[in-house]
């Protein structure tokens, strides 16, 4: 490094120039992350005391049949949405990838549900399930698929579709985005090869753009797996967690226990849902190959 | 099987209008042959080859493979329609696959059975010496092996058509001219008919039977590799083939005495016994080697002072202006330096004339 040793020996420096970087994520980061694990430990109540209690809401939360009921529920809505969107997501790319008039304004329209807030699009959602006058059960009704209208969000079942399909619709975009971005990198030469080879236009597809797709796949799966995790916005606006606690989701129910009061539950249910979150994230840096030298 | 194209042409429609990529070609490919498709970059000679495998539909024309009609009026069959294999310029090997999957890709696609399907891989593979590298992927190799397993995979299938689409040119030199050589015996083991799109025109005139030089989407010249050197139809084809490429001199032709002759500025050149020539303003072009340069004048020479003299090797590549027009020609006289006057004398017989 001989020649180079002003820049390399000012290590301080640096450390100054990344202060206010490093500030904002220790106070917007680090430290709630630290206080929530802290918290945790307490049994901390308001107007209650703060009272030491180390993992006991840990060992509760295992036996909770509230926190199991929504942990059971987040994994059901995971499995269910997170497979749903990829594959409309990545049909809407396949389609989007084709040589289309007005190619342009169909792939922004296609865009629009992702970039509306999700608490905007929740209450448009809520009117569409309106019992009287929504629109589900215009067409429910008038196609004559239910005899009378739907209590969609007053039924456990009605609410996970209703969620279903307000969740799917929102995020299938960002899926599709991706993935086209992804179609988009597979060479054209490989998919006339395949022609050539006298593949059908399915069997391009499946043999030969698919397997080129998976990592690409593989970084939509896991984000959108961490975001439906932490699914939140869409349930408190559409069902509330509700009929009888059927669709609150670990971060609906984690949020319920803060608003009561309660922070050291609340903590520990957070806490649960991030190491959740970290490990997941853990792993996605992983598969995406991050940090590796290349 | 043999190929016939008839007034094909293609159109592209962009933003910036419509171009005519090729212009009304007809060519009659025979039962295999090794045909080469001779032009300059954007000369149409890629749309072609992607004509021939029905990776794209002619704006109008016809396209027969042994007589059966694959592309024309009403009528297009694609691909999955024609038994052709095409091996691309970036050999275009599926990344996800081993070197057997890409070769065994076609045969999976065409349901052959698996015993076959390994018996057939390997004997390709065998016969392209890429045995050892069955169980690699394209990632871990050489260009000149993916090469190799792009041609496996062409040949494998026992396709009626074999179509390359520049595929030495992403090799180096050396690697290009040795594959050049085996490509050419494979051809001959195989007899497959055979196009091969190149803009070399060393590859043009070792590889084909016979080559059809291309220019802006028309089909300027096709004939024998030495046809094509010998007899060239026009100013494009002489200037395209051959190195060093031909002189070629704008002149006026004279007659005297019932004789015709080419010359510059009032220099008389060089007769002409060419029949049916008229007078007036015309091009004449002569290959480097076809222009004796003297120390002392002959019959016929003209006068001329040495520029450059860049040894090749075996001979020296002269440059000098003859009549005001700069030439090059051939010698191998090495007393005849830069700065020296000399003679030069244009052999008759070797004269072409361009109207």
């Amino acid at each position: 490094m001989a020649g180079r040793g002003e820049v390399v020996t000012g290590g301080r420096e640096a450390y100054f120039f990344i202060a206010p970087l490093l500030l904002f994520v220790f106070a917007f980061i680090v430290f709630p992350i630290a206080g929530t694990f802290f918290s945790s430990f307490f049994s901390d109540v308001t107007f209650m005391g703060k009272k030491f209690i180390f993992l006991s809401n840990y060992t509760h939360a295992f036996s909770d049949p509230g926190f199991r009921q929504a942990f059971g529920f987040t994994l059901t809505f995971i499995a269910v949405a997170v497979p749903l969107e990829l594959f409309i997501g990545t049909a809407f790319a396949v389609i989007l990838d084709q040589e289309l008039p007005l190619r342009g304004l169909w792939r922004a329209c296609v865009l629009i549900p992702w970039a509306i807030p999700s608490a905007v699009s929740a209450r448009i959602w809520q009117l569409i399930y309106n019992y009287g006058y929504g629109l589900a059960n215009f067409i429910a009704v008038h196609s004559g698929l239910a005899d009378g209208p739907v209590n969609w969000t007053g039924t456990a079942s009605g609410s996970f579709i209703a969620l279903l399909a307000a969740d799917v619709w929102k995020t299938a975009p960002f899926v599709a985005l991706i993935v086209l971005a992804g179609l988009q990198a597979v060479p054209s030469d490989l998919k006339a090869q395949a022609r050539v080879d006298r593949a059908t236009s399915f069997q391009v597809f499946r043999l030969v753009t698919l397997p080129l797709l998976k990592p690409v796949l593989t970084v939509a799966l896991l984000f959108r797996t961490i975001d439906t995790l932490r699914i939140f916005d869409v349930i408190y606006v559409l069902t509330g967690g509700g009929p009888g606690g059927s669709t609150t989701s670990v971060s609906l129910y984690a949020y319920n226990y803060f608003a009561g009061g309660d922070f050291g539950y609340g903590s520990a249910v957070s806490m649960l849902l991030f190491m959740v979150s970290f490990g997941l994230s853990w792993l996605y840096v992983r598969l995406a190959g991050f940090g590796e030298a290349a | 099987m043999n190929i016939s194209l008839k007034s094909l042409k293609k159109d592209f429609t962009s933003a910036r209008g419509k171009f005519t990529v090729l212009d009304s070609v007809d060519l009659e490919i025979k039962e295999g042959e090794f045909f080469v498709l001779l032009g300059p970059s954007g000369c149409g000679k890629s749309t072609l080859l992607n004509l021939l495998a029905g990776l794209e539909k002619p704006s109008s024309g016809e396209i027969s493979f042994g007589g059966t009609l694959m592309a024309g009026p009403g009528k297009f069959t694609g691909p999955r329609g024609r038994n052709v294999a095409m091996v691309f310029q970036s050999y275009a090997l599926y990344p996800h696959l081993t070197v057997f999957g890409n070769i065994a890709f076609p045969l999976n696609i065409a349901k052959v059975p698996k015993p076959e399907i390994k018996e057939r891989v390997e004997k390709a593979a065998a016969m392209l010496g890429i045995t050892a590298l069955l169980g690699s992927k394209p990632g871990e190799l050489s260009g000149g092996e993916r090469q190799r397993v792009a041609i496996a995979r062409a040949v494998v299938r026992r396709p009626d058509v074999l179509l390359f689409d520049e595929p030495l040119s992403n090799l180096d030199a050396q690697l290009r001219l040795a594959t050049r050589v085996e490509l050419k015996k494979l051809q001959r083991e195989l007899g497959i008919t055979s196009i091969y799109v190149t803009h070399d025109q060393v590859e043009a005139m070792t590889l084909g039977d016979r080559v059809a030089v291309l220019k802006d989407g028309k089909l300027q010249q096709l004939d024998t590799p030495m046809g094509l050197y010998e007899r060239p139809a026009n100013r494009f084809v002489a200037q395209f083939i051959g190195f060093p490429p031909m002189n070629l001199m704008d002149c006026t032709l004279t007659e005297e005495a019932g004789a015709m002759a080419a010359g510059i500025g009032g220099v008389r050149l060089v007769p002409l016994k060419k029949p049916g020539l008229k007078t007036g303003p015309a091009s004449i072009g002569i290959r480097p080697s076809d222009i004796e340069v003297s120390r002392e004048p002959v019959p016929g020479s003209v006068p001329v002072r040495i520029d450059l003299a860049e040894p090749l090797g075996r001979d020296i590549l002269l440059s000098f202006s003859l009549a005001g027009t700069e030439v090059s020609a051939l010698t191998g006289d090495a007393g005849l330096t830069e700065g020296r006057e000399a003679h030069a004398r244009l052999i008759p017989e070797k004269v072409h004339v361009f109207i």
